[in-house]
């Protein structure tokens, strides 16, 4: 009877502690640059692109360099082009977020600039989530 | 008879280790008493003879594993697989329209959070509804994006027209509204999708919902100690009342203070 009592007592606190799941405050999951993504140089798009309120209006993200080649997607508003930068046939290669290689048209492309005017320097990074991001210096 | 307090009696001569632990748990910090509610997937932990019963066959009965659930699910409305619970979903669910909105949004495969999440930061879930702006409704949706998310929406669930209010009175409608808005957030991950980013999160959502299609997918992938004003031009940090000087993880944290853990969940359930 005393042992059926004691085991009572430990599922009772066994459950009390597997049962209580402890959270801590919700915070968004802080995102930072592990290291400099090498071989990438940060690029705009064109003001007319950045002005843009839908995806299917920016310039593709093709396959290959040509107009008919696969669509992979659409840009972010930095453009992490291949350096030294690597142009064919009106397209430059780049690399995705999630680091895949595409090509985007020359034309769209602009030298980066940060949009307050300052004389910061954008670095294309790996971040913290394992995607490429950017670092603004 | 002896006299034991009534916590003794409960505990009982239990090993010293868990009288301790249980006499002890009150007095724990405060971030311990959080708890999410769970389910047992399966019997609960067995006794065990020691030593076999004669003529009593052995009988194995496995040992469940806990399984934690949607808070607010006690409506029925939140507990379908693949959804998460959140603060925002108690909130939503609070709402006498929220039951329907999050069984909507989980027939298009939306996390019913990110929803909750856009309702709680737009009007508090109508608590703070303004007015004179173009936005309407609970979901504080423009004419434009109203329509591109009911027509999202439709398009992946036909049989949600029998639900919606027509016309412009539609937008006043929750119910309506949140279908649109749960359209919308489906547009939004497909987005960050194609600008590269996997899994979207409600937070990278909400960034494409204020910034738009290129800067809202850069800050996504942003460090955060950088300044939103280095990625947002000045006339969307001033429509979003951001100061100059407020990083992309002040910014973020912003956001998640009001949707609370939404934040960090999936768009899609």
């Amino acid at each position: 009877m005393k042992l059926q009592f004691n085991l009572g007592a430990f599922t009772l606190a066994a459950f009390t502690f597997v049962v209580t799941i402890t959270l801590g405050p919700s915070i968004a999951s802080a995102l930072t640059a592990v290291q400099p993504a090498p071989g990438l140089a940060c690029m705009s798009l064109d003001s007319q692109a950045l002005q843009t309120m839908q995806q299917s209006d920016l310039p593709p993200v093709l396959a290959a360099p040509n107009p008919s080649a696969a669509r992979l997607g659409y840009p972010s508003a930095i453009v992490f082009v291949k350096w030294p930068l690597v142009q064919q046939s009106g397209y430059t290669e780049m690399e995705r977020l999630n680091g895949q290689t595409g090509w985007i048209a020359t034309d769209h492309l602009t030298t980066w600039y940060p949009l307050n005017g300052g004389n910061a320097k954008c670095v294309p990074s790996i971040m913290s989530d394992g995607q490429l991001g950017t670092s603004i210096h | 008879m002896e006299f034991r307090p009534f916590w003794f009696r409960t505990i009982g001569h239990g090993p010293l280790i868990f009288r301790a632990a249980i006499l002890l748990f009150p007095f724990a910090p405060g971030w311990a008493f959080a708890q999410v509610s769970a389910t047992l997937n399966g019997a609960p932990v067995q006794v065990t003879p020691y030593l076999p019963e004669p003529g009593v066959p052995t009988i194995a009965i496995p040992q469940g594993t806990l399984n934690t659930v949607p808070t607010g699910s006690g409506t029925g409305a939140g507990g379908a697989s693949g959804s998460s619970g959140s603060d925002a979903l108690d909130t939503l669910l609070a709402q006498s329209w929220g039951s329907s909105a999050i069984a909507n949004a989980e027939a298009l495969g939306l996390n019913p959070s990110a929803l909750a999440a856009t309702c709680v930061i737009e009007s508090g879930c109508g608590a703070n509804l303004g007015s004179g702006s173009g936005a309407q409704g609970d979901f504080q949706m423009y004419p434009a994006a109203f329509q591109e998310g009911l027509q999202t929406a439709l398009a992946a669930d036909p049989s949600l027209a029998s639900e919606i209010v027509q016309g412009d009175a539609g937008m006043n409608d929750p119910t309506t509204e949140a279908i649109a808005a749960s359209g919308y957030l489906m547009q939004a991950n497909t987005a960050l999708e194609s600008a590269g980013i996997s899994d979207p999160t409600v937070l990278d959502a909400r960034s494409y919902y204020n910034y738009g299609p290129t800067a809202g997918t850069q800050i996504a992938q942003a460090s955060d100690g950088d300044l939103m004003s280095e990625y947002v031009s000045s006339t969307a940090m001033q429509a979003n009342n951001i100061p100059s000087n407020e990083t992309v993880g002040q910014w973020k944290s912003s956001v998640s203070s009001i949707v609370g853990n939404a934040a960090n969940q999936s768009v899609l359930s």
